[in-house]
């Protein structure tokens, strides 16, 4: 029995068969893609050398998760924030310049900026979390160079027995290049 | 996917015509008589003092408000804003109510007596500065500048659309931009340095000794803020009356609804910026300022602008359905505005009503009528006069945003 390494599994998953289709312009991708969610198509991934609105919308996709990560690590940040220079204060009290040990409107500040500290720190963290997530979800997704040069690119994961319809679609849409992965 | 064809072109240029100026002007009159009438009742009965220093805060406020209008217009220009199109008229239109201040600025000299306690106890500390022969021609000569400033940008932004609503042939989007963009920019460096100094002049000075140097931006940015959240208020109730509610969409309201946002987030940063420091340094000279302001019977007053102007509209405009749904967005816009107004009143009147609480009754709210009407007559002089809506800057918006 053959064991497979789970980091591999993670970052290496197996590939996935489908259809990948090159396009030279914004236009035809959109339309492609148009036609693909009309078709029922949902997993696929499009390329783009440069972010356009247009791709964005004709996606339409649903507010990322991500968000929450940044809300969470916000909040999380801020009671860390305020527990850091409380708990500090307190543990060593030292009375400087007639203030209270523990005074608010300083420590204000290190909770903003703990806020946004951790605020970022969890959003990058959320993306790479999500990524690999899509990563296992999707499969190891066929790519291109070109793909941050000058072309567009759409992959659509199919089985074999539609992967010809598939082909047809993206064709007729003005994909300049076709392939099987 | 173009918006921007003849046939919607032609349609803007109609929707332009459509400001309902008289509307304006009529509410405007009304609203300047009574507030008139209510202001010279207060004058007559024995409540001078309480009458001129609402008129103070009231001009401090409108002012700011009507300049920090024309600067945003100006930072779109300058910054070469795209999804302003169809708001950016509104702002500009606020110009005519800047030359309406320089004549209000009389008033200031008018009731002096009432308002400028340098005037009963003289800051010989302070040397030539304030002094009346100074002063006032100081103040007026920077209202007056501003003021020419603000309508020779307008009126070159506006000179395309005034030939294109006269003879239907649509304009270049880009004409005139460099020297637009010039004017912009000199007028947002005036109106930071000028502001700055009227908000020293008008306001701090009236706490004896009080020396802040955040005061000044402070000021302007405040007046930026109630700028963005009366524009917010313009175009929602402007949107359906002028046809727009089509063109002005949500993703606008979204923009302008983050940068009111944003600027509330601003303010609070400033005024702690400024509270840290006074808390910290722990100098009397400077902590009564503070205190006057936090304990006692003007408590209630500082608790309610720091609730109006950062906590209700942060938590309100937090999100992104309240500020693209108009109901929500002109209820934070307002609340935001009656809490700038606010702490213009909490700025100005414990240091110059002579150690009484805050009042704020009949005097206050007629002279607030009257600012009002005459912001509202201003707006709706420059409506029958230019167009309120920039054909070639909301074609260009709606071109951009059809995509």
């Amino acid at each position: 029995m053959k064991l497979v390494n789970p980091l591999t599994a993670i970052f290496h998953p197996p590939p996935t068969p489908g259809v990948l289709g090159v396009f030279g312009h914004l236009d035809a991708t959109v339309e492609a893609i148009g036609k693909l969610r009309h078709g029922g198509h949902t997993d696929f991934t499009v390329y783009s050398p440069i972010p356009r609105h247009e791709i964005e919308d004709a996606l339409d996709q649903p507010v990322s998760p991500v968000r929450m990560f940044t809300l969470i690590g916000g909040i999380a940040g801020c009671a860390i924030g305020a527990w850091l220079t409380l708990y500090m204060s307190y543990d060593w009290p030292i009375v400087l310049g007639g203030k209270p040990v523990g005074s608010i409107p300083p420590y204000v500040v290190i909770m903003f900026e703990m806020t946004i500290l951790f605020g970022a720190l969890a959003t990058i963290l959320g993306i790479l979390f999500n990524a690999l997530f899509a990563a296992r979800r999707l499969g190891t997704v066929a790519y291109d160079a070109r793909f941050t040069n000058d072309k567009f690119g759409i992959f659509v994961p199919c089985e074999a027995a539609r992967a010809g319809q598939v082909e047809a679609l993206l064709r007729g849409t003005g994909a300049e290049e076709v392939r099987r992965a | 996917m173009s918006v921007a064809t003849a046939g919607s072109r032609a349609q803007l240029v109609e929707k332009a015509r459509h400001f309902p100026a008289r509307t304006f002007i009529a509410y405007g009159v009304v609203a300047s008589g009574v507030g008139a009438a209510v202001f010279f009742w207060a004058l007559t009965t024995g409540q001078a003092a309480r009458a001129w220093q609402s008129y103070h805060v009231n001009f401090m406020f409108w002012t700011g408000l009507a300049q920090g209008l024309v600067v945003f217009a100006a930072t779109q220009k300058l910054a070469k804003g795209h999804w302003s199109g169809l708001l950016i008229r509104f702002a500009e239109s606020a110009a005519a109510f800047l030359v309406v201040a320089v004549v209000l600025f009389l008033g200031l000299v008018l009731g002096r007596g009432y308002i400028f306690s340098w005037l009963h106890e003289p800051r010989p500390d302070i040397g030539a500065w304030l002094v009346s022969r100074f002063f006032f021609p100081r103040n007026g000569l920077i209202l007056g500048a501003l003021a020419w400033l603000s309508w020779r940008f307008v009126r070159h932004d506006v000179a395309p659309d005034v030939r294109e609503l006269a003879d239907g042939r649509a304009v270049d989007r880009l004409e005139g931009r460099d020297q637009i963009a010039r004017e912009a920019a000199i007028l947002i460096v005036g109106f930071a340095f000028g502001h700055s100094l009227l908000a020293f002049d008008l306001m701090m000075s009236l706490a004896h000794k009080w020396v802040s140097n955040l005061f000044g931006a402070f000021y302007f940015m405040g007046s930026f803020l109630a700028a963005l959240m009366a524009l917010a208020v313009l175009a929602i109730a402007l949107r359906r009356r002028m046809g727009l509610a089509q063109l002005i969409s949500a993703k606008q309201l979204h923009d302008l609804g983050k940068l009111c946002f944003g600027f509330t987030v601003f303010w609070a940063y400033l005024m702690w910026a400024q509270f840290l420091v006074i808390w910290y340094g722990n100098l009397p000279e400077e902590t009564y300022f503070i205190f006057y302001r936090l304990i006692g019977p003007w408590r209630p007053v500082g608790v309610w602008v720091f609730l109006l102007v950062f906590v209700i509209p942060f938590v309100g405009l937090l999100g992104v359905r309240p500020k693209k749904y108009p109901p929500t967005f002109l209820a934070f816009a307002l609340v935001s505005l009656a809490g700038i107004w606010l702490e213009r009143y909490l700025e100005i009147v414990p240091s110059i009503n002579g150690g009484a609480g805050p009042a704020i009754g009949l005097p206050e709210a007629g002279v607030t009528l009257l600012f009002a009407g005459l912001f509202l007559l201003a707006m709706g002089w420059f409506a029958t006069r230019y167009p309120m809506i920039s054909p070639r800057l909301a074609a260009d918006t709606l071109q951009r945003e059809a995509h």
